[in-house]
């Protein structure tokens, strides 16, 4: 079977071509890996994003998220590295270290890292032909090791909208999918099998 | 598996060829060559356009019906008296009565050297077989596809075309010569048989076949260090990747197509 099926043109990255793009956007955006209040981000900077502190009865809340390693995806066929969340059709799995810092009225810090495992979907962010984009939708979150259940639903709700946050503005564009060979008017797509994410659709 | 592959059918391989085309724009040469008996100075200038592409695995890109459209130049000149002798008119005398004996002066005609140029313009298409090249060249990559051989331009009615032209040509040049009338026809005849069809052809053959040798279509060219976003304000800097290899590729399943296979890192 071609690789264009019924339209002229294919892309496809592969998993660790994705993660090549992650490492490469994260290294030059690391502020999307690290969150905190003023009392662990004064400002907003290239390295790191502010965001205000949470008051919670009566209490200031100050915290830090910092996610290292710079997150990895495993597409489906899902590996024994995704075993604790094995992605299905068209979907893939994308896993980090989350480490949380928490001040509770400026007293001292509590930190403690989690491992999380996303179940992610691509999506159409931008669909302008020639210079659109593909996002990534996180479907939801696993962690591994927290009791009672409860709890960790909790945590699971906390980090899938941290995630959600550090993932927004992560984009694979078209013309990095085809690698600049091709303007693409996506016909189809994206989805993500085979190891790969691909789109179909006609030049430009 | 590379990190990125990207797949185009003959549809859009022959879309990657005419954008290509485009942008190898119009060549020029100049030189000078055998006319016939005469020597020519040219110049002249190609673009290419149009044909289709059919894709051969696993290297072979084959353009089919391509236009090589050229524009020719050229002049040649000759000394007229090689082809028309020279011939003096002779001296004429006539008595006349109570005046005496009158005389016409000796007139020779003695034909100078003309230059006959033309300019001529027109379409060959040809069909030939392209191998793929894909190369880093300083720090952008590019793919190249490369003509195998020298195709058969097929010019022979080009250049009963072009020696008709070069009657016309000549004869504007001579007419304008005095004493000429007698000779006009007899000499655009002497030319265009000199140089004849072989002529013509042993002059633009070479010519087109400088356009066409070694020619070299370049079908991707991207930076080694790639843009993947663009810098967005005070503190989103701009998000490159590296192009460490690139390699392209003509597959066969159930329908042929370009493979372009990229590492990134």
């Amino acid at each position: 079977m071609s690789l264009t099926q019924a339209q002229t043109i294919f892309g496809g990255i592969h998993e660790t071509g994705v993660n090549d793009l992650l490492t490469a956007f994260f290294r030059a955006r690391p502020r999307y890996l690290r969150f905190g209040t003023s009392l662990f981000v004064p400002a907003t900077s290239v390295m790191a994003t502010n965001v205000p502190t949470v008051t919670f009865f009566g209490q200031t809340v100050h915290f830090q998220v910092l996610a290292s390693p710079i997150p990895a995806v495993d597409i489906v066929p899902g590996s024994a590295a995704s075993s604790a969340l094995m992605p299905g059709v068209n979907e893939f799995t994308i896993r980090t270290n989350l480490t949380f810092s928490v001040s509770i009225n400026n007293g001292p810090v509590i930190s403690g890292p989690l491992q999380v495992f996303g179940l992610c979907e691509p999506f159409v962010a931008v669909s302008t032909p020639g210079t659109g984009q593909i996002g990534i939708t996180l479907k939801r979150v696993e962690i591994v090791d927290i009791t009672p259940g409860w709890l960790e639903s909790v945590v699971e709700a906390l980090v899938l909208g941290v995630l959600q946050t550090m993932l927004a503005t992560m984009r694979l564009p078209f013309n990095t999918i085809t690698a600049g060979a091709f303007g693409l008017i996506l016909l189809a797509g994206p989805i993500a099998e085979t190891d790969q994410i691909k789109v179909r659709g006609n030049a430009l | 598996m590379p990190d990125i592959l990207v797949a185009g059918d003959e549809a859009a391989a022959t879309e990657l060829l005419h954008d290509a085309e485009a942008t190898l724009g119009t060549l020029s040469r100049t030189g000078s060559g055998s006319l016939g008996p005469f020597s020519a100075n040219w110049g002249a200038s190609a673009f290419f356009a149009g044909g289709t592409v059919d894709l051969i695995a696993p290297n072979i890109v084959r353009l089919a019906n391509c236009e090589l459209h050229y524009n020719l130049h050229f002049s040649f000149s000759f000394d007229l008296s090689n082809i028309i002798p020279n011939f003096c008119l002779p001296q004429i005398c006539v008595h006349i009565p109570f005046i005496g004996t009158v005389c016409t002066p000796t007139v020779c005609i003695n034909w100078p050297t003309i230059t006959i140029p033309l300019n001529f313009s027109d379409v060959v298409r040809f069909t030939s077989d392209f191998t793929l090249n894909a190369h880093l060249s300083g720090s952008t990559w590019l793919i190249d596809v490369v003509i195998v051989g020298i195709p058969n331009l097929q010019i022979s009615v080009t250049a009963a075309a072009i020696l008709a032209a070069l009657g016309l040509a000549a004869a504007a040049v001579l007419v304008a010569i005095p004493f000429i009338g007698l000779f006009l026809a007899g000499a655009v005849l002497a030319i265009t048989a000199a140089i004849g069809i072989a002529g013509i052809t042993g002059l633009l053959g070479p010519i087109l076949s400088l356009f066409v040798s070694g020619l070299t279509f370049t079908v991707y060219r991207q930076p080694r260090t790639f843009n993947v976003l663009p810098a967005s304000g005070a503190f989103d800097p701009a998000v490159n990747i590296n192009l460490d290899a690139i390699a392209a590729s003509v597959s066969h399943t159930n329908e042929d197509e370009l493979l372009i296979a990229v590492d990134i890192s």
